[in-house]
């Protein structure tokens, strides 16, 4: 790879990791570029993201593109990721070409009927799809003219499910006895918020019966709901939900940011919640290790209110899974160290007890303590609203403090407050290395910081992302 | 340091230039109600002050800045408010860096007072140019392009405002161009943020801008009880005991650590 060619390749990359979703228009115009200026590395980058990558719009992008390539890997690989899809995402990749690429060509319309055959031809797997995605389903059959089998007929359009379909199980639920009821979830596995709707009477055994059924991460989005209930109450399903949820602890599809949204929801105290906390370490720990010295400077200038409590929910979270301690920093005008007796919230909060917002601010003033004190770091978490007025400016002191202690650390903004993309484009402007994270005030989104503090530098992600192969069409 | 919690310093920095003359009527005619109006509802210890600023000679000879100290006597502010004139002003550029500057340094801010300012005006400062803009996105006809006479700029004024520990809100009766990115880029820099402003609306965005700053204080006050009877108490304890987010609390402590009403 050529040297213009990889910093071409970084811009891309930096691109694509810094613009905000939500934005679809802008997201499809982005990834547009992408493809257009650089399609071998669009191709490996879109299977690398599958993989890796956290924002779902970019994921259902990243197929529509292949899709819609003119290049024939990446319609094959565009192919086989489709068919790894949900129905509700396959949707929303065939509303993507409908509404910005106007058109859905022929190859995707083969994908998507494959997609649909597969499941088909598998009735247990189909009846599953069917509970729970009826409505993409349809949507699929309807959008594309796609005529579906007899029995997907049936069940999804003439609403006549065959008796000993899960449909028909399902219908048969309202009718049935409470150790009937038990056992057509058990031997289904009927999902939770489709049996709910037919039960009146939650028993200990039907409601035993449910928590067997749901996935742990099902079980952590409906624990509120079976508490509102009065399902939890019992010692026996107590003490299964606890088993459930020390399965979670390992199982990489639970969310740990669902797992923090459940226990504010469901109120939910004691053990439970102690559990659901120690299933978010997990996840976090899972997420990844972090290994490059780490340094976070917290900005608690004068108009930052939140600046300080998410600043010591990032030390709290980075101490936790580094393998050294983070340098930490807070500064305004001045900067200081702040030191924590462990790495818990409750030290974190211990330490920072004493900041309070003042003075102006100089993000520079902290990393030139850190150039003075000869403190060598590989990356720089800075929580700000990124609106520095006071010398020394950060983007003045970086290089000095790269040429100083030989290092050029990469910079993950954690945007907070009335923020702007100041301290963003004077980086860029010097060719650091830099990432935003924006905090829109849910701090439970915070854990999603640590793929990027845990990944090796952007250039072994870009060599990780080319030596990731398409996969074929078989 | 419950009285204390109460307090509240306001300052309207208005631009009385020869185009303001609509707000100055809107603000004698209006500004006065609202203010009643909200001590009326919140029991704040409310104090307003006024600086008004216009440009520097040879643009403008009558003056660059007049200062009328904050105060709880409302009679005097609508008094103050009756002494504006909407006058001079020369190039399009106005001396609002000044205006803002004095604000900070003359004006006698109540040491734990909760303090706003209100920047009201529709020309941009001189020599300002948006922080990603390049020299062609300066004010065309500027008579001080070089430089503000004043020395300031928009990173040394806001960083005096945040030294103050002021946020500043900007009401831009001339809401595009220059006039509103200049607006933005100092109210946002203090925390605050830039209200495109009719002289219809402009003391309805007042009331609102003040209102949503005094919506806090009923929270404030519990963390600070809290607090007072136990400082070494968790901020998830606080959360829960008030049953609010833990967010929430977290920014209470600021907004009280920030008037030193807790902390050392």
């Amino acid at each position: 790879m050529r040297p213009e060619e990889r910093d071409h390749r970084l811009e891309l990359l930096n691109s694509l990791l810094t613009t905000p979703h939500r934005r679809l228009d802008d997201l499809a115009e982005l990834h547009g570029t992408l493809l257009a200026e650089d399609p071998v590395f669009y191709g490996h980058l879109a299977i690398w993201y599958q993989k890796n990558g956290d924002v779902r719009d970019h994921k259902e992008i990243f197929i529509g593109c292949l899709l819609t390539s003119s290049l024939e890997e990446h319609r094959g690989a565009g192919y086989v990721l489709l068919q790894k899809l949900p129905p509700y995402q396959v949707a929303r990749v065939v509303s993507f070409l409908k509404e910005k690429r106007s058109k859905v060509p022929r190859s995707t319309r083969t994908a998507v009927t494959h997609y649909l055959r597969t499941r088909e031809a598998d009735p247990n797997f189909f009846d599953r799809t069917a509970l729970r995605a009826r409505k993409p389903l349809k949507k699929l059959y309807a959008s594309l003219h796609i005529k579906p089998s007899p029995r997907a007929d049936a069940i999804l359009f003439k609403e006549k499910p065959p008796a000993d379909s899960l449909i028909g199980a399902v219908q048969g639920l309202a009718k049935a006895e409470p150790a009937e009821q038990a056992r057509l979830i058990t031997e289904h596995r009927i999902p939770y918020t489709t049996a709910v709707g037919a039960i009146r009477e939650m028993t200990d055994e039907v409601v035993i019966a449910l928590v067997r059924a749901m996935t742990p991460q099902e079980l952590i989005n409906n624990l509120g709901a079976l508490k509102t209930r009065g399902a939890l109450e019992s010692p026996e399903v107590q003490s299964l939900v606890e088993e459930r949820l020390e399965e979670a602890k390992t199982d990489k599809r639970v969310s740990a940011f669902k797992a923090l949204k459940a226990v504010e929801a469901a109120g939910l105290g004691g053990r439970t919640e102690a559990l659901l906390e120690e299933v978010l370490n997990e996840q976090i720990a899972a997420k990844g290790r972090i290994t490059r010295p780490t340094a976070i400077f917290v900005d608690k200038s004068s108009s930052m209110n939140l600046a300080i409590e998410v600043g010591r929910q990032v030390a709290a979270l980075v101490s936790g899974i580094s393998e050294t301690a983070p340098a930490v920093l807070t500064f305004d005008s001045k900067a200081r160290r702040v030191k924590a007796d462990g790495p818990k919230i409750s030290d974190w909060e211990r330490a920072f007890r004493l900041v309070f917002p003042s003075g102006s601010t100089s993000a520079g003033v902290a990393l030139d303590k850190l150039r003075q004190d000869e403190v060598a770091v590989e990356q720089i978490v800075v929580v700000s609203d990124g609106n520095e007025n006071t010398a020394p400016f950060f983007a003045e002191v970086y290089p000095k403090y790269c040429e100083k202690l030989k290092t050029s650390p990469s910079i993950v903004v954690v945007k907070v407050g009335r923020h702007t993309a100041r301290l963003e484009t004077a980086l860029q402007e010097i060719n650091a290395e830099v990432e935003v994270f924006e905090f829109a005030g849910d701090y439970y989104a915070l854990p999603n910081l640590v793929p990027m503090l845990s990944r090796p530098s952007r250039l072994e992600l870009l060599m990780d992302i080319l030596d990731t192969p398409l996969p074929e069409r078989s | 340091m419950k009285d204390a919690l109460n307090q509240v310093d306001v300052a309207f920095v208005i631009d009385t230039t020869g185009s303001m003359g609509g707000f100055i009527r809107a603000a004698q005619d209006q500004l006065r109600a609202v203010l009643q109006a909200l001590i009326d509802e919140q029991a704040i210890d409310l104090r307003v002050g006024v600086v008004e600023f216009r440009d520097f000679p040879p643009q403008d000879t009558t003056f660059v800045t007049r200062h009328y100290p904050l105060t709880h006597d409302f009679e005097q502010v609508q008094k103050t408010l009756g002494k504006l004139q909407a006058g001079g002003g020369g190039d399009a550029p106005e001396a609002v860096y000044s205006g803002l500057a004095d604000a900070c340094s003359k004006l006698k801010w109540r040491p734990h007072s909760s303090r706003l300012m209100f920047l009201v005006g529709d020309a941009p400062p001189h020599a300002f140019k948006p922080w990603n803009g390049s020299d062609r996105d300066r004010v065309r006809g500027d008579g001080f392009a070089k430089g503000c006479p004043s020395g300031l700029d928009v990173a040394s004024v806001t960083a005096k405002i945040e030294e103050l520990g002021a946020t500043l809100f900007a009401l831009c009766m001339y809401p595009q161009g220059l006039v509103m990115s200049a607006f933005s880029e100092l109210a946002e820099m203090t925390g605050g943020r830039c209200v495109a402003a009719q002289v219809n609306v402009v003391i309805r965005e007042v009331e609102t801008l003040l209102k949503a700053e005094l919506e806090h204080v009923e929270l404030d006050r519990g963390v600070l009880a809290a607090l007072t009877e136990n400082p070494e108490v968790e901020i998830n304890v606080l959360a829960e005991s008030l049953d609010v987010s833990r967010l929430n609390v977290a920014a209470a402590m600021a907004r009280l650590g920030k008037r030193r009403l807790i902390g050392p």
